[in-house]
C-alpha cells in the first residue's frame, strides 16, 4: 500500500458472485498476491485511482458462504475470516464491498446479515444486472439501501461501465476506516427482503435458469454425462501429454542453440560445461514445464468459471470418496499422469484444506510421462527376450502400481498425519456462463509468472548442484583409474561407491547409484547419466546400445553385472521415488513451507528403498 | 374438488426424483455440516425440489428457493441427505 492509499476495500462474496471479474475491472494486470503468512490460496490485491487521484487497495479475498465457521486456514472461509480478524488488530483502514449475485439475491443477503455485524464499513455491489434485465427484471437498489442501511449499486461485473459505478460507490459513500463500525442490530428476513426488492417488468423468462436446466440435461445424463466428462478428461491429459510436447521442444531447442552459443564462446571447458549443463539444463528443464502449466490453467480456468467444474465433481465424487478424497481431486489426479508439477498447481480448485494436502502428498506417485525412459530402457535391456505383448503388460502394470500406491498413501494419510475427514461434499452448482476471455488470460500469464519466479528459481539452483556433484572430481581418495571418465572420478562416483554395501540388499552397484544420484533431481536424466558412465552418447535419442551394453555388463569374474531382478527392484524405485525437484520446488511453493516437501521425500525415497529390496530379494530367488 | 395433498416427513434420501418439499429440519446432522448447509442456502422453510441423483449411488442435485431470484442449486452427499428431514409434498394422483 502507498502512503497516499486512503485505504483498504476488500471484496467479499459467495463464490461465483463475480468478484476476480469485477476485480479485473477496476484494477489493470498489476495485481499482486498479497502476502499473507501461512495463507495457501493467493489473495490477490491491486491499487486503483479514483477521479479525485486517491488510491485504494482493492483485495480479492477467497469466496465464501458465512463468516461462523472456525477460523481455520485450511478453507477459503477461514482465510477470509483471519484476513478480517488481522485488520482489526493491526487497526488497518477497511472496508467491505459485497460482490453479490442478482440472480441469488436471497442467498448472498444472508451473508450481508453476518457482514452488517463486522465492524468495518460496507457497500454492496449487486452483479448479473445484464442477465436480469434480459429476463425482464431488476433489483430495487434505494429499498435495499433502505433496508440495509449502507451504499447499494447494481451492475453488470462484464460491463466496462461497472468500473467507473463502483468507483464512484467508493468514492462517494465508502470511507474505510480504522474505528469499529457499529451498527444497531436490525431484524429482517433476506428471502422477505430479496422477493420485496425483486421487480419483474413484463412476461421475461428465466433465460439462465432454463439455459442451465437445458445443458444439465445433457452434461449430467446417467450415461451421456460421465461418458462426455471422460472424454473431456481424454483429450485434456492428451493435450497436456501430447499438445504441449512440440511446445516444450521448441522452446528446448531455443536453449540448446544458446548452449552451442556458449559452448563455441566459453573456452575454458569446465566453465562450458557449467554453464551449458548446469545453468542453461537447469534452465531447459523449467521452460519444459511452462506449456503443460499454460493448457491446464486455461482448462481449469475455463472449466471452473463456466460452471462445468461442478458438475465434473457431482460426477466423480463417488468413486474418489472411496480414496479418501473427493471429486475435486480427479483433475490433479488425472493430470499428475502426464506430470506432477502442472498437477500442483491444479490442487488450488480443493476447497477443503486437508483433502489438498492429500492429494498434493500423493500426486508424485502417479506414473508421469519422465519415468518412461527408464521403464522402456530396462525393459529393453532385460525383458526383451520376452515379446511385445509382455512389455505392453508391464508398462499397464508399472501406471498401475503407481495409482495404487497413490491410493493406499491416501489412505493411510488420512489416518495419520494428514487427519481429519473432509466434510460430506456440499457444493454449488453455479448457472452455467460464458467465461471471459480477459479474466482467463490474466490468470493464465500470473500462473505462469509464478510458475517461472517461485519453481524455477529452485529447479536452477538444483541443477547446478547436481551439476557440481557428477562434474567436480572428489576432493578425497584416489581415481580408481587415471584415464577414468571425469564421472567416475566425481563426488556422486565416491558417494555411490561409499553406499554400495548397503544399495547391495536392492542389487544397486555403484554405477546404478550414481545414476540415481543424478536422478534425485529430474528422474528423466536417469539413462543419460548411465549414458554417461558406460560411455554411450545420445543414450536418451536411441537407448538400444545402453540397453545391450547393460545386458553384457560382466563383472571381472565374469558373471552378468545386472540381471532381471536388479531392474525389477529399480523399477519398484522409481514407481514409488519422487526423484524431481521440479515437485519439490512446486510442493514448497503451494504449501508454504519446507515441512511437506521434505516429509513427501522422506515417505517415498523410504517406501521406494523398502520396495526395492523386497522386489530384489524375491526376484533374485525365483528368477534364478 | 382437488386431489388431496398428503403432508408427511421424509428424509431427503427417501425422495423421487422431480418431487419437491420444504425443508423441515437438518437436526439429526452434527453442528458443523449444519451450519455449513445452512449458510449454503439449504435451511428450515426453504423449498426444495430434488433434481437427479449422480451415477454409483453419489450425489444429490437439489435446487432451493421457489421464487427466481432465490435459487441455488447444489450437490449433496448421501451422508448428509438422509439428515436433511423435509415436508414433502407428495401430490398424490386422483
Ligand atoms: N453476465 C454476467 N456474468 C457475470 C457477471 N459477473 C460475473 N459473471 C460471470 O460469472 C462467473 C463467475 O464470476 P467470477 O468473477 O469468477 O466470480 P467469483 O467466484 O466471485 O470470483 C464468470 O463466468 C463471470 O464471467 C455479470 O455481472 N454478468
Ligand atoms: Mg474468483
Amino acid at each position: 500500500m502507498s502512503a497516499a492509499a486512503v485505504g483498504t476495500v476488500a471484496l467479499v462474496g459467495r463464490p461465483n458472485a463475480g468478484k476476480s471479474s469485477l476485480f479485473n475491472r477496476l484494477t489493470g494486470a498489476d495485481a499482486k498476491v498479497g502476502n499473507f503468512p501461512g495463507v495457501t490460496v493467493d489473495v490477490l490485491e491491486a491499487e486503483v485511482t479514483d477521479a479525485r487521484g486517491r488510491t485504494w487497495a482493492v483485495v480479492d479475498l477467497p469466496g465464501l458462504y458465512t463468516l461462523g465457521v472456525s477460523a481455520s486456514g485450511d478453507t477459503d472461509e477461514g482465510v477470509a475470516r483471519q484476513w478480517l480478524d488481522r485488520a482489526v488488530q493491526d487497526r488497518r483502514p477497511v472496508a467491505l464491498l459485497q460482490v453479490l449475485d442478482g440472480t441469488q439475491l436471497g442467498l448472498g443477503l444472508r451473508l450481508t446479515q453476518e457482514l452488517l455485524r463486522e465492524p468495518f464499513p460496507l457497500a454492496v455491489v449487486v452483479t448479473q444486472e445484464d442477465l436480469l434485465r434480459r429476463d425482464g427484471a431488476t433489483v430495487d437498489t434505494a429499498r435495499l439501501e433502505e433496508a440495509l442501511g449502507v451504499p447499494v449499486r447494481a451492475v453488470s461485473a462484464r460491463d466496462p461501465g461497472s468500473r467507473a459505478a463502483v468507483l464512484g460507490l467508493l468514492e462517494g459513500s465508502l470511507v474505510p476506516s480504522a474505528e469499529r463500525v457499529e451498527r444497531p442490530e436490525r431484524d429482517w428476513d433476506p428471502e422477505r427482503l430479496a422477493r420485496q426488492c425483486y421487480r419483474r417488468e413484463g412476461a421475461g423468462a428465466a433465460s439462465l435458469a432454463r439455459r442451465t436446466e437445458r445443458l444439465d440435461r445433457v452434461l449430467l445424463h446417467p450415461v451421456a454425462g460421465p461418458v462426455l466428462f471422460t472424454g473431456l478428461m481424454v483429450s485434456l491429459f492428451a493435450a497436456v501429454f501430447l499438445v504441449a510436447d512440440p511446445a516444450s521442444a521448441a522452446l528446448e531447442a531455443g536453449v540448446g542453440r544458446l548452449s552451442r552459443l556458449v559452448s563455441r564462446a566459453v573456452t575454458d571447458p569446465t566453465l562450458a560445461s557449467f554453464l551449458v549443463d548446469g545453468v542453461l539444463g537447469g534452465a531447459g528443464t523449467v521452460l519444459a514445464f511452462l506449456p503443460q502449466i499454460v493448457i491446464l490453467t486455461v482448462a481449469l480456468e475455463l472449466m471452473d468459471a463456466s460452471g462445468y467444474l461442478s458438475r465434473g465433481v457431482f460426477l466423480v465424487d463417488r468413486l474418489l470418496r472411496a480414496a479418501g478424497l473427493g471429486g475435486r481431486s480427479f483433475v490433479p489426479l488425472l493430470t499428475a499422469h502426464a506430470c506432477a508439477v502442472p498437477a500442483i498447481q491444479a490442487t488450488r480448485i480443493l476447497r477443503d484444506g486437508r483433502e489438498r494436502l492429500r492429494t498434493l502428498l500423493v500426486l508424485p506417485l502417479m506414473t508421469c510421462s519422465a519415468r518412461i525412459p527408464t521403464y522402456a530402457l530396462l525393459l529393453a535391456a532385460f525383458f526383451s527376450h520376452r515379446g511385445v505383448w509382455f512389455r505392453g503388460a508391464a508398462f499397464v502394470g508399472l501406471y498401475l502400481a503407481g495409482a495404487c500406491a497413490g491410493l493406499l498413501a491416501s489412505l493411510v494419510l488420512r489416518r495419520t498425519v494428514a487427519r481429519g475427514r473432509s466434510l460430506p461434499l456440499v457444493v454449488e452448482m453455479p448457472a452455467y456462463r460464458s467465461p471471459e476471455p480477459r479474466v482467463v488470460w490474466r490468470v493464465t500469464t500470473r500462473a505462469a509468472v509464478g510458475f517461472l519466479r517461485d519453481v524455477g528459481t529452485s529447479i536452477l539452483a538444483v541443477s547446478v548442484v547436481l551439476w557440481a556433484l557428477l562434474t567436480i572430481p572428489a576432493p578425497w581418495g584416489a581415481p580408481p583409474r587415471a584415464e577414468a571418465a571425469p564421472i567416475e572420478r566425481s563426488v556422486a562416483a565416491s558417494v555411490g561407491r561409499a553406499l554400495e554395501p548397503v544399495t547391495r540388499y536392492a542389487g544397486f552397484d555403484w554405477r546404478i547409484n550414481v545414476g540415481l544420484l543424478g536422478a534425485f533431481g529430474a528422474r528423466e536424466v536417469m539413462v543419460g547419466t548411465l549414458g554417461v558412465i558406460y560411455g554411450i552418447e545420445g543414450a536418451e535419442e536411441d537407448p538400444a546400445p545402453l540397453a545391450t551394453r547393460l545386458r553384457d555388463a560382466r563383472t571381472p569374474d565374469g558373471r552378468p553385472l545386472h540381471g532381471p531382478a536388479t531392474a525389477l527392484s529399480l523399477m519398484a524405485f522409481f514407481v514409488l521415488a519422487c526423484q524431481c525437484m521440479s515437485t519439490v520446488a512446486a510442493l514448497r511453493r503451494e504449501t508454504r513451507g519446507w515441512r511437506w516437501p521434505l516429509f513427501v521425500v522422506g515417505y517415498t525415497y523410504a517406501l521406494a528403498s523398502g520396495a526395492a529390496v523386497l522386489v530384489f530379494q524375491v526376484a533374485s530367488r525365483v528368477l534364478r | 374438488m382437488s386431489a388431496p395433498i398428503a403432508r408427511t416427513l421424509r428424509a431427503l434420501s427417501d425422495l423421487g426424483v422431480g418431487s419437491e418439499g420444504t425443508v423441515w429440519g437438518l437436526g439429526v446432522l452434527e453442528g458443523e455440516a449444519r451450519v455449513w448447509l445452512r449458510a449454503l442456502g439449504i435451511f428450515e422453510g426453504q423449498s426444495l425440489r430434488l433434481l437427479r441423483r449422480a451415477p454409483f449411488g453419489g450425489p444429490y442435485h437439489v435446487r432451493v428457493g421457489g421464487a427466481e431470484g432465490a435459487l441455488g442449486e447444489f450437490a449433496i452427499d448421501p451422508s448428509l441427505a438422509s439428515g436433511i428431514t423435509l415436508e414433502a409434498r407428495a401430490s398424490v394422483t386422483p
